[in-house]
């Protein structure tokens, strides 16, 4: 049996046939209902992308460029099909140029591990190794032989075969030991 | 940015509003490109020659298969280029599945016969007048569909442009098998199809330039 309609889905509904007769009376050259038009999908542009930006600024001037695609492909919008989707995709394409944009310009900034200078200012330097400071502060809290599993299996990339022969213990033993060494540190740094 | 930049924004783009007709339904677009093309080839086809033997060809079930299937490849890649030119292709995305369905279906037959009939040896390349004939096969069917897509706007430009390639690939291969004689796999694919692969390689170049907005 059919659920009646929710609040939710009358008002998805009514808002996409709204925009939908707009965006006709727009492509007919109704002024004032493209500018009811443009200022009704803003804020929903803005509140669409905005959860899945990294940066909220990037927000906005994703939604100026969308605005200005919807502006330039008006005349693709089909008055027969919902308006919903049809935005979508051009604001969907916006963000991905957007960030493609942004990523590429970044390019620049790569380096590798073999750069001097790379390495003078972030990895050998002291100012930079905070976060590898508190984690030796909280593996000093544990005993020093869950700590020597911990760093054995962890860090220098032993398998657990190999640090449950070196410690004379059971494999079990050191995965378990590793485990609960990790919650705990999770739980410390977090 | 503000709101007031914002309201700038649509200001300036309710003034520049002007009326828009829409654009036409992607099945009634498709239909000029398939009379222009298929006509237009027809043409080029009286020019060229037909090949002696066509009457015996009709007779020919891999010859109307291949036929059929090319024409299907051809129509089914114009008419998903025909959606794709809208932002949200009006829901019909799969679409693109049809020519390649039928590319693959296309190449998989082809490779069968090239092992069996062929024993899989490829022809000496030279020069051919294939070439030349289905190079000016496709030039009005490559122009009419870059414009009539640009008409739209697309998401998607590197799938549109690939469906544009397959259309106009396919065009020039109906219209070769009505004038060259040669029926080996070996031939149509360096004959009839490679020149098409620069041809792609190019387009390829310029997609981003032709369909830009």
């Amino acid at each position: 049996m059919d659920q009646p309609p929710s609040d939710n889905d009358n008002h998805e509904r009514s808002s996409d046939d709204l925009w939908g007769e707009l965006a006709v009376n727009a492509q007919k050259g109704d002024k004032k209902a493209y500018r009811s038009l443009l200022n009704e999908i803003y804020p929903f542009i803005k509140a669409s992308l905005i959860g899945g930006l990294a940066n909220t600024d990037w927000a906005e001037d994703i939604t100026q460029e969308a605005l200005i695609s919807v502006h330039k492909s008006l005349n693709t919008y089909s008055g027969d099909r919902p308006f919903k989707p049809w935005l979508m995709a051009i604001v969907n394409f916006r963000r991905t140029d957007f960030l493609r944009k942004h990523y590429n310009k970044k390019d620049h900034e790569k380096t590798t591990l073999d750069n001097p200078d790379f390495l003078k200012n972030y990895v050998t330097n002291p100012g930079a190794s905070g976060e590898y400071k508190d984690i030796e502060k909280a593996l000093a809290s544990v005993t020093p032989e869950q700590s020597e599993i911990f760093k054995k299996l962890k860090v220098e990339g032993y398998t657990a075969k190999e640090v449950a022969k070196a410690m004379n213990m059971s494999e079990s033993a050191v995965k378990v030991s590793a485990h609960r060494t990790m919650k705990k540190l999770q739980d410390m740094l977090t | 940015m503000s709101n007031k930049s914002i309201d700038a924004l649509i200001d300036d783009l309710t003034d520049e509003l002007e009326p828009r007709k829409p654009l036409p339904h992607p099945v009634v677009r498709t239909f000029p490109w398939a009379v222009i093309s298929f006509t237009y080839l027809a043409v080029i086809i009286q020019v060229s020659g037909l090949r002696p033997d066509l009457v015996h060809k009709f007779h020919d079930v891999n010859f109307i298969f291949e036929l059929g299937l090319s024409i299907f490849i051809a129509v089914s890649a114009f008419l998903a280029s025909a959606y794709w030119c809208v932002p949200d292709a009006r829901g019909k995305k799969w679409l693109v599945s049809l020519p390649l369905m039928g590319s693959a279906i296309f190449i998989f037959w082809n490779a069968i016969r090239f092992i069996i009939e062929e024993n899989a040896r490829m022809p000496d390349l030279h020069w051919n007048h294939c070439y030349k004939d289905g190079l000016a096969m496709a030039i009005l069917p490559i122009a009419s569909i870059v414009i009539m897509c640009r008409q739209g706007k697309t998401t998607c430009s590197a799938t549109m442009m690939s469906m544009n390639i397959i259309a106009i690939t396919s065009v020039a291969y109906i219209g070769l098998r009505f004038t060259c004689m040669l029926d080996t796999v070996g031939h149509s694919g360096i004959a009839h199809i490679l020149p098409f692969s620069i041809v792609a390689t190019i387009m390829g170049f310029a997609t981003h330039r032709l369909y830009k907005w």
